[in-house]
């Protein structure tokens, strides 16, 4: 095996892995805004919360009728698409429920989810995946 | 050192082309619509535009004197384009720019647009990392 080839080995495996790391972090991601967040009433929001994997498809709108515990208020609830994922090294987190954007202006708990990723998961999911794939 | 949000509204205060779209209008919050159909604001739309800022979490550096902060500003008009104008000006008076306890501020996403349930204000909303020196 040539010097050459391996670095082109390098490359792919490289390449291979990156899809897992942003799947496994947008996963992660999605459990810390569901467990930071503040606004739980009938639920609805929390499960609009939802990880787009690495090249992964959107999510359909839905509307679903449910009956508030604090005001026993029955309405409809509506949740605009998601948009998938624009390339298989991109994932993300999103809320789904319309007024998601007025909750998280509120009292955010999308953006500190994705800083506690960025603060130690980063690495740890780095180091897994590449010791998965022998890159470690 | 003052708390960052005064931090952050002096150094705002301090910038001639902003104050001469929203005056001293500029308070800490989030979006004004309650969930009883009011809205609640210290400032009237129809005086002028407004900021309202907020911090969304943040992190700090290593050697621990440096914060993070994550900042969001809605910036509300009579109009949408005059909304977008506020953020804009506050791009222009606010990013890269220092002060005695900032360090640096970038703006993380481009403003974008919404308005509010309760009444028909429109607003520009961006985020923000703003550098500040823990002394």
């Amino acid at each position: 095996m040539t010097d050459d080839l391996r670095f082109d080995e390098l490359q792919k495996l490289i390449a291979g892995a990156v899809p897992d790391i942003m799947t496994r972090l947008a996963l992660q991601g999605e459990a810390y805004a569901k467990i930071g967040d503040p606004w739980v009433d009938t639920g609805f929001s929390r499960n609009t919360i939802q990880a787009i994997t690495a090249g992964g498809e959107g999510t359909n709108g839905e509307i679903d009728t449910r009956t508030s515990p604090k005001t026993g208020q029955t309405r409809e609830y509506f949740a605009d698409a998601l948009p998938g994922a624009p390339d298989k090294n991109t994932s993300g987190v999103g809320i789904a429920a319309e007024y998601g954007l007025f909750l998280e202006l509120k009292k955010p708990f999308i953006a500190p989810a994705v800083q506690k990723l960025k603060g130690t998961d980063v690495q740890k999911v780095v180091d897994a995946v590449a010791r998965e794939k022998g890159l470690k | 050192m003052p708390d960052r949000f005064t931090i952050v509204r002096e150094f705002l205060l301090a910038q001639p082309a902003l104050t001469a779209l929203i005056g001293d209008r500029i308070e800490v919050g989030g979006p004004l619509s309650g969930t009883d159909g009011t809205i609640s604001a210290q400032f009237d739309i129809n005086d002028g535009p407004a900021i309202v800022y907020n911090t969304r979490g943040g992190t700090r550096d290593e050697t621990d004197l440096i914060i993070l902060q994550s900042f969001q500003f809605l910036c509300y008009a009579i109009d949408t384009v005059t909304a977008m104008r506020v953020a804009d000006t506050l791009y222009s008076v606010l990013r890269g720019k220092k002060s005695r306890y900032i360090l640096y501020a970038d703006q993380d996403t481009e403003p974008q647009l919404s308005q509010e349930s309760a009444a028909d204000w429109p607003f520009a909303f961006s985020f923000w990392t703003i550098r500040i020196k823990e002394r």
